[in-house]
């Protein structure tokens, strides 16, 4: 992976520098001045110089095509400089007397007589180094962040090079004024410059009108939403039990935030096409790349252990029959994803994400990278891997459910799972790129305080945004009603527990809704549980991780030696993590475990991404 | 217009014979009395009342856009009998206008200050006390004043509040004043700012004319006080912390009482640091108008200003009678506290009865800038009420020419 730093084009346009000084000089004059500034502070001359800053990548937490989010370290001893033109007062016991209450003032009769002179201030040799955060998103623009005072020393010319009192004193509030600026008001610049920069998506971003023809990137991300919400809508239409309205009410907002009308049209005859059986599935472009990046991150927290205890599914179980309600439902749904590993992913995996513990971040962050080399390996799969990717998938939803429950077995949670859990997780995703949304955009002011939470969220919370705009894409695969309906039963068959009975109500009734959700969902993954079942023994026992996965796929039955000890050694890690977990969760109530699944299912978005390719 | 407070102060330098004309600090006071007076802006009130001779109380209460006020109390251990209600005080006393300077008087003897009793000595200095707290702002302000000797004075004054550096500020000033020259030396904590200022009378010594002029007083004829007064100052200060000063140098030539022709006032003062001039003119034409006029330039950016302004008294237009009466009134009344020049100018009639005299009923003063920006105030009486209303307006701006506008109601019993 490389990447191309082009300095000298930025400089080249011929308007950049008008614009920059602009900014500049607002930016100079917003605050209140010292009183020895006596004039507005005018930027007349900025030159960023022919030497780049030298960067060093720290991390990159998301990588995309119109998303970027790392951290640098710059370095920077280069001729840019800049001149600055104002009036100030020269007489130090005026600008004094003028802070100063009159009532014990000296009052001077002509000692503090002004004296006001134009000073032109040039600064060069600029010496920075400091930490910058980089967030880019096509739609929200640059967000550059210093997270420490990256000012070192720079050289402050003025008229008054020949006093040394003043040069002084010039010296030390310049410094003070540059190194306010470089800490609040540069991101502010370079954000609305960035913002002009793609001025379209800035349009409309600020006006939250529905754009007809948005760029298609845009769309494929706005997909995911609304998606979601539509998903969501019907499940609150046909469920009698009904669900939380809080993320339908985050869809709602979202929806007008960024979608476009032409996208809304796709997506709802994407949905009817699900829904009435059409083999019209309208294509959207650049699906396909997303749900890969997706499938990527997905794979980072999964190795599940292959030890996998009934503990809880017998609690989840007993939620079902208790309840079978939709959160009793998905919650067993969940459970099943988590010991089969099979289909069940796409309800498990958001769960993955939502539920994700600030412990468990870190370690993403740290697999993210690495899973996006083997991802792209893997990009040239067969269709065959790309199903055992989105088992993969599957399967690390499922590790995250295992902490909750474990030992549940798939077989019944397949045929429930689709229908309930599907619209719940997007609709989480959905509120999970709003947060996105507003992470961006309040990341400058944020970033300096809480630099480690940021940072650790960060990457969370792109993932699980790009999660859901994969599934978006992606479900337009057509799996029609008896599909899901069919893949469901073999899984049951292949793998029936102790407990199938009781969960078979439960399933009967959800399957017999006619939630187009699901279906989509439920088509792709149905149709891969045949190859996958045999698989589903294999991974219960084996920790899989994504990357590990896509070459089990392939050679299943020969997995390298480093790569055992790996997944052994991730095995362990999950064991010991589970365990924690059990401990944590006895405490806790049935009744808030139920809720926390709920919505952690209601966060989990579609495997089934590579089918649709 | 006055604070009652400042009036106060006022009558207790005149009841402890100090003179604060005889300073650096005021060598322009009559410009800057006729040309930066403040006009007032919103509504403002004040209640005051010196409730015994030695204690008095004001309150204020200000409306702009938020109401805001101020209470203060002053102490004066010497009976301030030459205070007067807002009734009864003399316009000329109330408003700051053109400065009529005296002539030099010789300071007392220190030991005419001593009172002895029964072998021990029992008399006190004067001193004053005085605070004032803003209410909203939350402001302290304090001043002790004290004769120390009839040579010298202390004055500390102290502003507290949360949000200047370091809580507030303390200047201590002393002051001493020889009638031919005064000295000044301060001391502020803001910035550690030490200061000194020194005003030189040329000419007439009083302390050496002093077996003279008591022979010569009623005469008036002494060739020494016809003519002005020529005085020059400097001022140097320092700050300690930033490390920085500043300096300035000043000339005033006034006319005394003792001057038949028109009353004038030059003064020029020279920043030789930051090279900035200032000279300023004022001279009163009749008996009610004083025009002034002041240049500022300076010779290292060429920036100058030209300001002009004029005071325009306005009188009852009284009967012959009256003005005689109350003109004979006043002469048997002895001109109590403010007219010491009566005693000792018996030929100058007309100007002193005029002083002495109150038919003043209101004073109009006006400015103008380069800028054209006028400064209008009317200050006078109604009844009990002292008023003072004032503008200013900015003729650059044609669609919104009025800038402020406001009036200041005093009360004072």
């Amino acid at each position: 992976m490389a990447f191309n730093f082009n300095w000298s084009p930025l400089t080249a346009d011929p308007e950049f520098y008008s614009r920059a000084r602009d900014l500049l000089t607002a930016a100079l004059n917003k605050s209140p001045k010292p009183p020895i500034i006596v004039a507005d502070i005018l930027v007349t001359e900025l030159n960023l110089g022919t030497t780049p800053p030298d960067l060093e990548i720290l991390e990159i937490g998301d990588l995309a095509d119109d998303r970027f989010r790392g951290i640098f370290k710059m370095e920077y001893s280069g001729d840019a400089f800049l001149t600055l033109q104002t009036k100030v007062q020269a007489n130090p016991l005026n600008t004094h007397l003028s802070t100063a209450p009159s009532f014990t003032s000296p009052q001077p009769l002509a000692a503090s007589s002004p004296l006001t002179i134009p000073l032109q201030i040039t600064l060069s040799d600029f010496r920075l180094s400091g930490f910058v955060i980089l967030v880019f998103s096509k739609a929200k623009g640059i967000t550059l962040v210093f997270r420490n005072d990256p000012l070192e020393s720079l050289v402050v010319s003025s008229t008054f090079d020949s006093i040394p009192f003043i040069k002084d004193y010039l010296q030390k509030e310049i410094e003070k004024q540059l190194r306010n600026l470089f800490q609040e008001e540069l991101p502010a610049i370079i954000h609305r410059l960035s913002l002009r920069w793609w001025g379209q998506d800035y349009d409309s971003a600020s006006s939250n009108t529905l754009r007809p023809q948005p760029m298609p990137q845009s769309s494929t991300f706005n997909s995911g939403p609304s998606l979601s919400n539509k998903s969501s809508l019907e499940n609150l239409n046909e469920q009698p039990e009904g669900r939380p309205h809080d993320s339908f009410s985050f869809n709602n907002d979202l929806e007008s935030d960024t979608l476009s009308s032409k996208s809304l049209l796709r997506l709802a005859t994407l949905t009817d096409s699900q829904r009435t059986l059409s083999l019209f599935t309208p294509s959207i472009r650049d699906a396909i790349y997303r749900a890969w990046a997706v499938a990527g991150d997905r794979s980072d927290p999964t190795s599940t252990p292959s030890s996998t205890n009934g503990t809880h599914s017998s609690t989840t179980y007993s939620l079902d029959s208790t309840a079978p309600a939709r959160p009793g439902l998905v919650a067993m749904a969940s459970s099943l994803s988590v010991s089969s590993s099979s289909g069940l992913g796409p309800n498990g995996r958001p769960v993955t994400r939502s539920s994700a513990l600030g412990k468990k971040k870190k370690t993403r962050v740290v697999n993210l990278r690495r899973k996006k080399d083997t991802t792209q390996s893997s990009d040239a799969d067969t269709s065959s891997v790309t199903g055992s990717e989105s088992i993969t998938s599957s399967m690390e939803v499922g590790y995250e459910e295992k902490e909750h429950h474990h030992g549940s077995e798939a077989s019944e949670a397949s045929s429930s799972i689709p229908e309930i859990s599907i619209p719940p997780p997007l609709a989480a995703d959905a509120r999970r790129s709003g947060e996105y949304v507003d992470v961006s955009v309040s990341s400058p002011l944020r970033s300096p305080t809480g630099r480690e939470p940021f940072l650790a969220n960060r990457p969370h919370h792109h993932a699980a945004s790009d999660a859901k705009i994969p599934a978006a894409p992606a479900t337009p695969s057509p799996p029609p009603l008896p599909a899901q309906t069919q893949p469901q039963q073999p899984q049951h068959i292949s793998f029936p527990t102790e407990k199938d009975g009781s969960l078979f109500p439960a399933s009967d009734e959800y399957s017999g809704e006619p939630s187009a959700p699901i279906s989509l969902f439920s088509g792709p993954y149905s149709q891969l549980s045949p190859q996958l079942s045999p698989m589903q023994h294999g991974g219960s026992s084996v920790p899989m991780e994504n990357p590990f996965v896509d070459s089990r796929g392939r050679t299943a039955s020969s997995g390298g030696i480093a790569e055992k000890a790996w997944m052994m050694k991730m095995a362990g890690e999950m064991a010991r993590r589970w365990a924690e977990e059990r401990v944590r969760r006895e405490k806790a109530e049935e009744l808030l475990e139920e809720r926390d699944r709920r919505r952690r299912n209601g966060s989990s978005p579609p495997p089934a991404y590579k089918l649709q390719e | 217009m006055l604070g009652f407070m400042d009036y106060v102060q006022k009558c207790f330098y005149r009841a402890s014979k100090w003179d604060e004309d005889n300073s650096y600090a005021n060598l322009n006071a009559t410009a800057r009395a006729l040309l930066d007076f403040p006009t007032p802006k919103g509504l403002k009130m004040n209640l005051s009342s010196l409730s015994s001779p030695n204690f008095a109380t004001s309150y204020s209460m200000a409306s702009l856009g938020v109401v805001d006020g101020s209470v203060s109390y002053l102490y004066s251990s010497r009976p301030l009998d030459n205070a007067l209600n807002s009734g009864d005080v003399q316009l000329k006393d109330a408003v700051s206008g053109y400065r009529d300077l005296r002539e030099i008087m010789k300071p007392d003897d220190p030991r005419d200050w001593e009172i002895w009793k029964g072998g021990v000595r029992v008399d006190r200095r004067d001193t004053l006390l005085y605070g004032r707290m803003y209410l909203p702002a939350s402001t302290l302000e304090a001043l002790y004043l004290r004769r120390l000797a009839p040579t010298r004075q202390l004055k500390i004054s102290a502003v507290s509040n949360s949000r200047l550096p370091n809580g507030g500020t303390i200047l201590a000033l002393l002051q001493q004043d020889n009638g031919k020259w005064s000295t000044e030396y301060l001391y502020s904590t803001d910035v550690a700012l030490i200061g000194m200022r020194g005003l030189y009378n040329f000419g007439f010594d009083p302390r050496k004319a002093l077996p003279r002029s008591t022979t010569a007083t009623t005469t008036a004829l002494d060739p020494r006080k016809i003519a002005g007064r020529f005085s020059a100052g400097a001022e140097v200060y320092y700050g300690i912390l930033n490390k920085s000063g500043g300096m300035s140098t000043g000339f005033r030539y006034t006319t005394l009482p003792s001057n038949v022709g028109s009353p004038l006032t030059v003064t020029l003062t020279v920043n030789p640091l930051m090279g900035h001039f200032q000279a300023s003119y004022a001279v009163k034409a009749g008996e009610g108008a004083v025009f002034c006029s002041r240049y500022d330039f300076n010779i290292y950016s060429y920036e100058s200003d030209l300001v002009l302004g004029c005071e325009l008294w306005r009188r009852k237009q009284g009967d012959d009678t009256a003005a005689a009466a109350d003109a004979s009134a006043a002469a048997a009344s002895g001109m109590s506290a403010g007219n010491i020049d009566q005693t000792w100018q018996p030929e100058t009639t007309s100007f002193s009865r005029e002083g002495a005299r109150d038919d003043v009923t209101g004073v109009l003063k006006a400015r103008i800038t380069q800028n054209y920006n006028i400064g209008l105030l009317w200050e006078g009486r109604y009844k009990q009420l002292l008023f003072s209303l004032g503008s200013n307006i900015d003729l650059k701006r044609r669609e919104q020419p009025f800038r402020t506008v406001g009036i200041e109601i005093q009360y004072n019993s």
